[in-house]
């Protein structure tokens, strides 16, 4: 029946919801119905569920506390399967069709909870517990003591797969920022909205309003409601206007950037296609105005956790907003005016108020004329010892000024212990907060750079001054952002009296309550500053106060309070602990936006891509590229087998690779060759035209940057290649030296990668291969185009083309270059001309195999730990001419012989196989530091010769040659003996490639 | 030498960027697309550096040559057929129809004053327009495309989820012109579509 | 954190690679000692210090910022080819 009715708890008339739509959504086991426009707290409420969690620790029964984004005990796990989200605070969740909740931390269930049992155990679990226990025996730890913790750990069930939704990140640029869309922050975004600057108004709410959607307040004649609907409308039709109601304003960052989550979809049972389900927003703002109100705590007395106990100003919410009496009896207390106003709305509601229990001796008249038209005593310096009652609330104990004690029945209780301004976000990046007296409340310190505090924020909590202060902060913002405007008619709206006295705890015996959500007690603070962790940085870690996840927004200034009292120090003096972003939890998907799976880093495809998928090539990320690692046949069931194929076909006939992914960097200018000549070991003003020459370039501390090939295209010309993986990094260092050491040179440097397909075609047939590909008239004889040759071609009919004899297989090579948009067509052709000469494609693998054969360095051998020396190139070493690491490169302990040294390897049992990595022993010795004389750098097996080879580093180097050594692996677990050899197995001569 | 019995279609198929693509709806699909994208291939592009201290004759200069304005930082302006691109401090590429931009000229105009490469190969280069495309573009890249902050013949060097790019505004009305590199152009495309695909996109 | 870039405009922090603290090369033919205090020895000021960043996402300048250690705040960004 209830669930026909959207609740019996439900008012008749009032509220802000569209009481002519039904919305059926599910709790636990309960079928139930509410309105649009309810949240899901809300709903509940309506329809009589006052239970809805249980505590972290002591598993108590816990209830709805709040209307808004500060509830700690309201998390419910949402949604099902892959959308299935924990620790969703009811009180935000907006209700949709067919929505599907459940409580948490219970089992087996919300009313009968095992767990409850830990109420007891309470004289053993105090604040810190862990700290202290669960130490012995050390073997029960892993046993135990952790799969126990694990189990009892934790407040909610992450989903079990992976998300189904898209999230997006945006980005946006404003002049003014507003964050908060109550009183102040509609007026702030009128008036730097009417003034022609770009507004963001963004607000955590689905609706605009603020406090104003709770409060009766009438505005300029109308309801609150009402007003912000126009203020809202008339902001809507202002093109320099966007509005982001769902929109939380998480964090502050330098240079007036902020970080918004926008949950677009949150609202919906699933996102409509091509929605993102929410939305990461990057702002930057010339001006920010911080309208985000205040959030309201309670008390700390006996029993203050129980179902029933509400927030005062989160009562008035529910009767105003959403047209639900959370009971039918109440008590209210407080040490504020508020408890006027409460107990007024009650009042009108229909709501029986038991009493109002004002802590001042003397209330102003206010309260008690509205205590006396609610039917409700007044018990002035009077103060509640106890909450009664279990999973429901059953009446309160009140200690009346003459020190007698009464009993009231009630299910609700209304308190108010003060508001806090929420000024979480003026303290991001630094800025600590200070006590005002005359508030009770912490106020910014100085905010961000271009930010105004204005309204509740800034601790005014009259409505007129709102809507003045949020008029003045948006009208100075505009013009502080270059747009003169003019003040908005402010309207009339009322000056609420705002009498305050501090009410932080309530001494009683029993169990209070300080951070609901993590249970932490009065107890537990007195036992922190006692074990000497009262301070408030010590005393927050030491109990966990503040946490958890809604970081103790409402129970951390009376927990500070407390400490306070407790150390005999005066609250002004124990600052708040520092507030960081995000101000409200915020989902890893929308941090991580589209960035998941293949979309998580951009992949760069090589031009003959579509060409190898359609070979079937096994392709492997190689840095951010794509890149065939072999091209299996069909019937070849491992790797192994394609590599072998593809080697022999390189060495018996010829192959074809791309190799565009190796880096291209032109250099042009009239101090080229100086320039090169300052930052690598080439003499390059001796480099002839047309000539490729091996080079490397030194870091500033003596170790190899990086090795390549410089082409001399011309007098002011040189082509520099340099690997792959290192390519970025050669780029941005040449430009540097350009720029930051002789900016006075005349040299350009231009990463030309992208801009080239190169394909090498190795073997004793390549060159007739070649002959084909080159255009008539250009001598491809031994003669005339030598090993190490360079030229500018027209290839394949016209195409302007780069010709170069460069070898790392150690065949017969040639690498021909065409502008990457023939890239495709250019491999294609290469194949059909080769097809006569059984031309094979090859990939990495291959061209690994083949390196090593040869003895040529590579990555594991310029690691950034090895000299010139090192690898065998001190010959290259120019003895004249200052070149960058010359100096570095000098030191003792990088020209010392017995550095470890290139040499090749292989096992003496050529059976075996051996494994990079493995470090090199005297056989004999013992596998120890001591003992090391260096380690295997690249290893793999080898076609050509039938068995296994490896290039590694050893001490004394070439002097070890014919010895034997031991390879360990102690990892892998395997050791090897190895014979020493030069560093090149096939074709040491270097014939073949000079043919 | 080069065998004419074998069969090779020559001159070779040019690629462009994107490779071949279907014109179709991406995203949404009810309603007026909000977003037009469309490739341009076949262009020539060099990039041109200038020598220490020659920026502003160098660009004066190649302005002239080849009838276009004189690119200012952050500026890049031209017809239909040619474009000059601020693309950094002493840097301009020089974009469009081959016709239009031939390397005798380009060397001409650069003897003495800088160096110049041609850099056809190494881009992709795609036409945003639409009632949409500012809104879309705006969201999706690091730089503020307001029109108050950014309009016709503004430049601008960015990054969209690590991948280089230039935008610049080829006519009054939003229209934008994107420069990005040819290896990750299928890592763009999908980047841009995600972004876009709210809008509906019209892929032309 | 966002830096601004002589040739650019303000960009956000991303856009930019860093390199380290600015230091003169020394001399040719000098000590060994200065090549070892250049590549491995760097003071840590609490205060303003010069540093290399290079607008790798945009413009790909070097440039020279002056940043506070302690409040993060850059006061001043120049082009490392002007000196």
């Amino acid at each position: 029946m209830s669930a026909l009715r959207g609740g019996p708890h439900r008012l008749a008339a009032g509220g802000l919801i569209e009481r002519e739509s039904r919305i059926s959504f599910r709790f636990d086991r309960g079928h139930f119905a509410g309105h649009p426009g309810d949240t899901l707290a809300s709903a509940l409420l309506a329809n009589g569920v006052r239970l809805v969690g249980r505590s972290f620790k002591y598993h108590r029964p816990r209830g709805v506390l709040s209307a808004g984004a500060e509830e700690p005990n309201a998390l419910v796990e949402l949604r099902a399967g892959d959308r299935r989200e924990p620790n969703t605070r009811a009180t935000v969740v907006e209700i949709f069709e067919g929505l599907e909740a459940r409580s948490q931390n219970r089992f087996p269930s919300l009313r009968f909870d095992l767990g409850a049992i830990n109420g007891l155990l309470g004289p053993f679990i105090p604040a810190g517990f862990y700290y202290k226990t669960f130490m012995w025996p050390a073997a029960f730890w892993e046993r135990l003591y952790e799969p126990l913790i694990r189990r009892a750990a934790g407040l909610g069930r992450a989903a079990p797969d992976a998300d189904p939704d898209a999230y997006e990140r945006c980005f946006l640029f404003c002049d003014v920022l507003v964050i908060g869309a109550g009183p102040a922050g509609l007026m702030a975004a009128l008036a730097a909205g009417r003034a022609g600057a770009r507004v963001v108004l963004a607000d955590e709410d689905f609706r605009l309003g603020g406090r104003l959607l709770a409060e009766r307040a009438e505005i300029g004649g109308r309801s609150g409601p009402a007003w912000a609907e126009e203020v809202a409308g008339e902001l809507a039709s202002l093109a320099n206007v966007r509005l982001l109601p769902r929109t939380t304003v998480f964090g502050v960052y330098d240079g007036g950037t902020y970080a918004a989550v926008e949950r677009v979809a949150d609202h919906l049972p699933v996102p409509p296609p091509f929605t993102p389900r929410q939305r990461l927003w990057r702002i930057v703002a010339k001006r920010t105005v911080l309208a985000a109100g205040a959030i309201e705590r309670g008390v700390v007395f006996p029993g203050n956790d129980r179902p029933g106990v509400m927030l005062a100003g989160a009562v008035r919410a529910y009767l105003n907003r959403f047209a639900v009496a959370p009971g039918a009896r109440a008590v209210v207390f407080s040490a504020n005016d508020d408890a006027a106003r409460t107990a007024a709305d009650l009042a009108a509601c229909g709501v029986a108020v038991a009493a109002v229990v004002d802590a001042r001796p003397e209330p102003p008249p206010a309260v008690a004329a509205a205590a006396a038209a609610a039917g409700a005593p007044l018990l002035a310096g009077a103060v509640l010892t106890r909450a009664h009652g279990g999973a429901r609330l059953t009446g309160a104990s009140v200690r009346r000024a003459d020190g007698g004690s009464d009993f009231l029945g009630c299910d609700l209780i209304a308190v108010s212990g003060g508001w806090s301004p929420t000024i979480h976000l003026t303290s991001h990046l630094g800025a600590r907060p200070h006590w005002d007296e005359a508030r009770l409340a912490f106020l910014a310190g100085e905010p961000p750079p271009g930010m105004a505090v204005v309204g509740a924020a800034a601790g005014r909590m009259e409505t007129d001054a709102c809507l003045a202060q949020g008029a003045a902060a948006g009208l100075a913002a505009a013009a502080a952002a270059g747009f003169a405007g003019v003040l908005p008619e402010l309207p009339d709206a009322p000056h609420e009296s705002a009498g305050r006295a501090p009410l932080w705890r309530v001494k009683a015996p029993g169990k209070a309550f300080v951070d609901f959500q993590n249970d932490v007690t009065e107890k537990d603070l007195a036992l922190a500053n006692r074990e000497g962790y009262g301070a408030a940085e010590h005393a927050k870690r030491y109990t966990t106060l503040g946490m958890a996840t809604d970081q103790g927004k409402t129970g951390n200034l009376n927990g500070r309070a407390i400490l306070a009292e407790l150390r005999g120090e005066p609250l002004a003096a124990l600052a708040p602990t520092t507030f960081r972003p995000p101000y409200t939890p915020v989902s890893f998907g929308a941090l991580a936006g589209r960035a998941r799976g293949p979309a998580y880093r951009p992949l760069r495809l090589t031009p003959s891509h579509a060409w190898a998928t359609e070979w079937k090539a096994v392709f492997v990320e190689s840095g951010p590229w794509l890149r065939a690692a072999y091209f299996p046949e069909a019937g070849e069931h491992d790797w192994q087998a394609s590599v072998t194929r593809e080697v022999h076909g390189v060495r018996r006939a010829v192959g074809l690779c791309d190799v565009s992914t190796l880096g291209k960097i032109d250099v042009q200018g009239a101090d080229a060759a100086s320039f090169l000549e300052r930052v690598c070991l080439n003499r390059c003003s001796r480099q002839p035209l047309g000539r490729v020459r091996y080079l490397l370039m030194l870091r500033e501390d003596g170790f190899v940057l990086d090795d390549g090939t410089a082409t001399r295209l011309g007098p002011e010309h040189f082509l520099l290649t340099a690997s792959t993986a290192h390519v970025a990094h050669v780029v941005s260092h040449l430009e540097w030296c350009r720029e930051a050491l002789w900016p006075e040179l005349d040299v350009a440097i231009t990463d030309v990668t992208e801009d080239w397909a190169q394909f090498a075609v190795a073997g004793p047939r390549a060159r007739e291969v070649m002959a084909r590909a080159v255009d008539p008239g250009f001598d491809l004889s031994n003669d005339a185009f030598p090993a190490q040759a360079a030229a500018e071609v027209r290839a394949f009919g016209g195409i302007p083309a780069r010709l170069f004899r460069i070898s790392f297989s150690g065949e017969l090579g040639y690498e021909i270059a065409v502008p990457a948009g023939f890239g495709d067509a250019a491999v294609r052709a290469l194949m059909i001309l080769g097809a006569a000469q059984g031309i094979v494609p090859y990939g990495l693998e291959a061209m690994g195999t083949m390196r090593i054969e040869k003895g040529f360095p590579a990555g594991p051998e310029i690691n950034g730990q090895t000299t010139a020396r090192d690898l065998g190139f001190a010959k290259m070493m120019p003895k004249e001419g200052a070149y960058l690491g010359r100096a570095m490169a000098a030191r003792p302990a990088l020209v010392d012989p017995e550095r470890p040294a290139l040499v090749g390897l292989r096992p003496r049992d050529r059976s075996r196989r051996l494994a990079a990595g493995a470090h090199f022993l005297v056989p004999g010795a013992g596998a120890s530091l001591a003992n090391d004389l260096g380690f295997v750098s690249s290893a793999t097996f080898s076609p050509t010769l039938g068995h296994a080879i490896g290039l590694g580093f050893l001490q004394g180097g070439l002097a070890h040659v014919g010895k034997t050594m031991r390879a360990a692996d102690p990892l892998r677990g395997s050791e090897i003996e190895v014979e020493i050899c030069p560093p090149c197995f096939v074709d040491p001569a270097g014939e073949r490639a000079h043919g | 030498m080069a065998d004419p019995a074998v069969p090779l279609h020559v001159p070779l198929h040019w690629r462009a960027a994107l490779g071949p693509r279907p014109h179709q709806r991406e995203g949404r699909a009810e309603g007026a697309a909000g977003v037009a994208l469309r490739e341009q291939t076949g262009f020539a592009l060099f990039e041109v550096c200038a020598r220490p201290g020659q920026g502003e004759g160098l660009a004066a200069r190649l302005g002239a040559a080849f009838g276009l304005p004189v690119a200012l930082p952050r500026t890049g302006l031209g017809d239909a057929r040619a474009a000059l691109l601020w693309s950094g401090p002493g840097r301009w590429r020089l974009l469009g129809t081959p016709g239009r931009l031939d390397r005798a000229t380009l060397a001409a105009a650069c003897a003495g004053g800088g160096w110049f490469t041609d850099r056809r190969g190494g881009f992709g280069w795609i036409s945003v327009s639409g009632p949409a495309a500012a809104e879309a573009l705006g969201r999706a890249v690091p730089v503020d495309l307001h029109p108050r902050t950014f309009g016709f013949g503004d430049v601008v060097l960015t990054t969209a989820d690590h991948i280089p790019l230039q935008i610049w505004q080829s006519a009054p009305a939003p229209c934008y012109e994107l420069l990005f590199p040819r290896s990750s152009a299928g890592s763009f495309w999908a980047w841009l579509i995600d972004q876009m695909a709210g809008f509906g996109v019209a892929v032309g | 954190m966002r830096i601004d870039c002589p040739h650019c405009g303000p960009r956000d922090r991303r856009e930019f690679s860093y390199r380290g603290a600015v230091l003169p090369l020394p001399e040719p033919g000098a000590a060994d000692e200065a090549w070892f205090a250049h590549v491995y020895l760097r003071d840590n000021p609490a205060g303003p210090i010069e540093e290399y960043w290079q607008h790798e996402g945009g413009c790909r300048a070097w440039l020279v910022a002056t940043r506070d250690t302690i409040s993060h705040r850059i006061h001043a960004v120049r082009a490392a080819a002007a000196r």
